[in-house]
């Protein structure tokens, strides 16, 4: 056999020999790996593991079993699928009681989200207490200086998602005087008590239809009397955002009036003070009803909130 | 077979939870378990079973809780694998106790 031929048979058997292991260790008989970990399972799975672990938290409040069980994860891993349990939990309305569980665990594993704010008890900032100011006797006019708190410390900033972000409308000014008046114009409430807050409750949902008004959620605040509540934080959460607005920053709807530009297609979420109490849930924007041949337009929501 | 089994051998990064070592496997099972008490979705535990035991989901559950009642396991975690294989119809007597916690 001349020299070239026989090279040729041995890189031909060499180069059959090496893909004949490699099929057979590859596919026919490969590795197996039976004791593999978290961290090697596919993506959706370790978020299924990241959900599972939070959701036995919520269940057992065991905080150093849980970490143990991400333990092997990447942050980003558990930052994921933490913030997207919290978000689906958010806006179906779950009970705070679980999503301030869920928020105290986030708050331990250091992930933020922006619809986990109202939940956080170390977010929120108190409700403003407003102070009835003695009307001077000479020029009866009141002022109402919003405490420090009513400046948007921790107001979540909608970045830009693919989502519609709704834009807030109110920019709480540090003060606002009402037009002065020969009469004594707002005549401010004491500050709502807690008790008050706790006890409200949907009194009335209306769906606003004027034509050519930008969608918007207005929120009313009263008391027992029916009397409208200035003062009051009232958070709109929705799946990936949250907003904040103060009742009483536009006197000439009334003290106890606020409210939110919103987006249509978003399932909103409308909580009161800071207990983060969800008392409206699945708020979304609905068509209102028109005549044959009119065009279609969105309605507005109005709702009261009364004990 | 050196190159293929050791040198360089096929990478598992994609694994299903039903390569997971003993330990981890345990921990599922419990976890999917207590999931199931949270959320009560039947089908959602009963699917997340399967990639454990497509043929019976309800055996790795019931396994489990038999093995921590011999070893002494905690008491709660075995009513919560109980509940939930009661809710596969796959209650067994020795889980029938733990029912009633």
């Amino acid at each position: 056999m001349p020299p070239s031929l026989r090279r040729a048979v041995f890189t031909i058997g060499l180069v059959l020999g090496l893909a004949l292991g490699l099929v057979y260790t590859w596919v026919i008989n490969p590795v197996r790996l039976t004791n593999t970990y978290p961290a090697l399972l596919r993506l959706d799975y370790r978020h299924d593991w990241v959900r599972l672990a939070v959701l036995s938290y919520v269940a057992d409040g065991d905080l150093e079993r849980v970490q143990s069980r991400l333990d092997s994860l990447e942050k980003e891993d558990v930052s994921e699928s933490l913030r997207a349990l919290i978000e689906e939990y958010v806006a179906a309305g779950r009970s705070p009681e679980t999503l301030r569980e869920l928020t105290t665990l986030a708050e331990a594993l250091d992930v933020n989200t922006p619809a986990m704010l109202v939940y956080a008890d170390a977010t929120v900032s108190p409700v403003p207490t407003l102070t009835p100011t003695p009307l001077p006797s000479p020029t009866p006019t009141s002022t109402f200086t919003p405490s420090p708190t009513a400046t948007p410390t921790k107001t979540p900033t909608p970045t830009p998602t693919s989502t519609p972000t709704p834009v807030h409308t109110f920019t709480p000014s540090p003060t606002f005087t009402p037009s002065p008046t020969p009469t004594p114009s707002p005549t401010f409430t004491p500050s709502p008590t807690p008790p008050l807050l706790q006890r409200l409750s949907l009194a009335e949902k209306e769906q606003l239809c004027s034509r050519g008004q930008s969608p918007h959620i207005e929120v009313v605040i009263q008391d027992e009397d029916g009397g409208g509540l200035p003062g009051v934080e009232v958070w709109l959460t929705w799946s990936d955002g949250a907003d904040r607005a103060v009742t009483g920053l536009k006197p000439e709807r009334g003290p106890g009036y606020a409210d939110f530009n919103v987006a249509s297609d978003v399932a909103y979420t409308v909580s009161v003070g800071e207990l983060g109490m969800p008392l409206v849930t699945g708020l979304r924007l609905e068509p209102c009803p028109v005549e044959e041949g009119e065009e279609p337009f969105t309605g507005s929501w109005r709702l009261v909130l009364a004990p | 077979m050196v190159i293929g089994w050791w040198l360089w051998p096929v990478t598992y990064t994609n694994t299903s939870p039903s390569a997971l070592r003993e330990d981890y496997h345990d921990e599922y099972v419990l976890m999917v378990a207590t999931a199931y008490e949270v959320e009560g979705d039947r089908e959602k535990a009963r699917e997340r079973l399967t990639l454990l035991d497509s043929e019976d989901p309800s055996a790795p559950v019931v396994r489990l809780a038999q093995r921590l009642i011999e070893q002494g396991g905690s008491e709660e975690d075995v009513a919560r694998l109980a509940r939930l294989a009661q809710s596969l119809d796959a209650t067994t007597p020795a889980l029938m106790p733990y029912l009633q916690r």
